[in-house]
């Protein structure tokens, strides 16, 4: 009896997500051309400009494995505003909670979602490759690129619940702008965005150890101990299961406050 | 009879900068928050993370890049709230039937954003050196010449996201126009790096860029702290603002008219 109820719930939730796959795939191409100029713009200053400063010749390969990942954070920018304007209007999202469904389980809907979004079109990110021309540095073994997608495919389910924990947190649609300058910006830009962890741990091992208390060091960390192993700095492991740790916590933390917000049963 | 009427508009129009002002005063605090923190994290990754990966000395040019680049954000900020009020309140449509030229709405629109942008950027300035830890960074530094620049620029950031937001079609768009046009024009204008290094990779391409506004805008500020012959010249920079900011004025202005049916 039990497991046919849970069996009825997940069918109700593929068949959400599926829905919000639908949506979203009418906008793809739309959200690949974003993408792609945005990479494209990061890359060329980072691969022809910046080693004229100095940068080492590799920041340009270095960055773009990087961005393959924090597309997805900086996706939670609009998935926020839209979840926002949802719970604001009231309609759609009080549909979903009427449903013959757990409401911890419309929220997941929500989470698969925008981590779909996010995973989708950051694939567009790696045609930046093109201005690096010098595969040479990438690790390129069927384990190399398993570990790859598998890191890829948990930093954007990391941000599918991450955007649920950030909606918590929101009281409108005004506060998106201050979630991005201080929840978002300092992730990403302390987060070993543009060092690995053991530089920033060279300036300053206090910064480097406090800074392991930020998702995106093991996101990014795990990106490139897959393909990048000469920027390794933690290991692969351990940036997966911390990874799948933070995604319980801010999965957990998020439902949690939303259900409260919403007065769900 | 001209001069009683252009001393009742000069009074409208003030009265509007200063309402401007007011309705900004309560959200200034969280403005500031928001660009201090921004700032001050990437002075701080640029000066004393950075030269770990062999970016050395980069942090001055950063802080300065970023005072630039403030009235940037801050304005296109806007554009947001412009368009849900188009799409929204049209709360624009009461300005639009106060007794001065309608086009000065839109004038005035863009004047309080640049005031506001330079309120912002005053501040963040010299928590920016603090956190640079040297009072000897910046021996070129002329005050009048940077105060200059802040304003034109500013003014120019203010008209520009008028012209933003007039062919901005509606809040949904706005990412679209975020991704294609305000980011591309930025992180191209010299955000990390003079024009003349872009010079030196690709000429072609160093003077496509000089269509770039952004990069006099950069370069501009860059001019009147760091060393000048790193930059485009000083003049250079103002005049070609004050012309690109005549041009989005007369776009965004035509634009805005336009679209809202006006007389």
């Amino acid at each position: 009896m039990k497991l046919t109820r849970i069996l009825s719930n997940l069918q109700v939730l593929k068949t959400l997500v599926q829905h919000d796959i639908m949506l979203h795939n009418s906008h793809l191409l739309r959200r690949c051309i974003d993408t792609i100029i945005w990479a494209s713009c990061v890359t060329i200053v980072a691969q022809y400009l910046l080693p004229l400063f100095g940068m080492s010749h590799s920041f340009g390969i270095f960055l773009v494995i990087s961005n393959s990942v924090l597309w997805g954070l900086f996706e939670i920018n609009s998935q926020l505003a839209e979840f926002l304007s949802e719970i604001e209007g009231g309609n759609i999202i009080s549909y979903f909670l009427t449903l013959p469904l757990p409401a911890s389980l419309v929220f997941v809907k929500y989470a698969l979602g925008y981590a779909y979004r996010s995973w989708i079109s950051s694939f567009l990110v790696l045609t930046s490759l093109f201005f690096i021309q010098d595969f040479g540095q990438l690790h390129l073994t069927p384990w190399s690129i398993f570990s790859f997608l598998f890191m890829h495919f948990l930093a954007n389910l990391f941000f599918g619940f991450f955007c649920l924990f950030t909606v918590s947190l929101s009281p409108d649609v005004t506060y998106t702008t201050t979630i991005r300058s201080r929840v978002i910006f300092p992730l990403w830009h302390l987060g070993c965005a543009n060092f690995t962890w053991l530089m920033l741990y060279q300036v300053s091992p206090f910064f480097a150890y406090l800074n392991l208390l930020n998702p995106m060091t093991y996101l990014l960390e795990g990106i490139r101990a897959s393909i990048l192993p000469q920027f390794i700095s933690l290991s692969y492991g351990t940036c997966v299961a911390a990874t799948i740790g933070f995604i319980i916590l801010f999965g957990y933390l998020g439902i949690i406050r939303l259900k409260k917000r919403l007065d769900c049963l | 009879m001209n001069s009683s009427r252009f001393i009742q508009i000069s009074k409208v129009f003030w009265q509007m900068i200063l309402r401007d002002l007011a309705a900004y005063r309560p959200q200034y605090k969280d403005d500031l928050i928001n660009t201090l923190i921004w700032n001050c994290l990437v002075v701080f990754v640029f000066a004393y993370i950075m030269p770990e990966v062999g970016l050395n000395n980069f942090g001055t040019f950063i802080l300065i890049t970023n005072i630039a680049s403030i009235g940037f954000f801050s304005t296109t900020e806007k554009i947001g709230s412009i368009v849900s009020d188009l799409e929204g309140d049209k709360a624009i449509s009461y300005y639009l039937t106060l007794p001065i030229p309608q086009w000065l709405v839109f004038v005035q629109m863009a004047i309080a954003n640049a005031m506001q942008a330079v309120s912002i950027a005053i501040v963040a300035f010299p928590i920016g050196l603090l956190i640079l830890g040297d009072i000897h960074a910046l021996p070129h530094f002329c005050w009048w010449k940077f105060a200059i620049m802040l304003v034109v620029s500013s003014i120019f950031y203010g008209f520009f996201s008028l012209v933003a937001a007039a062919f901005t079609k509606n809040i949904y768009s706005m990412n679209n126009t975020w991704l294609r046009v305000i980011f591309p024009l930025w992180h191209l204008g010299g955000n990390m790096y003079p024009w003349k290094e872009m010079h030196n990779v690709s000429p072609i391409f160093a003077n496509i860029l000089l269509a770039n506004p952004i990069m006099y805008c950069l370069e501009g500020t860059r001019a009147t702290t760091l060393a000048p012959e790193l930059s485009l010249s000083f003049w250079t920079c103002v005049l070609t603002l004050l012309s690109f900011t005549a041009l989005m004025a007369y776009v965004g202005i035509s634009k805005f008219l336009k679209r809202l049916d006006c007389l």
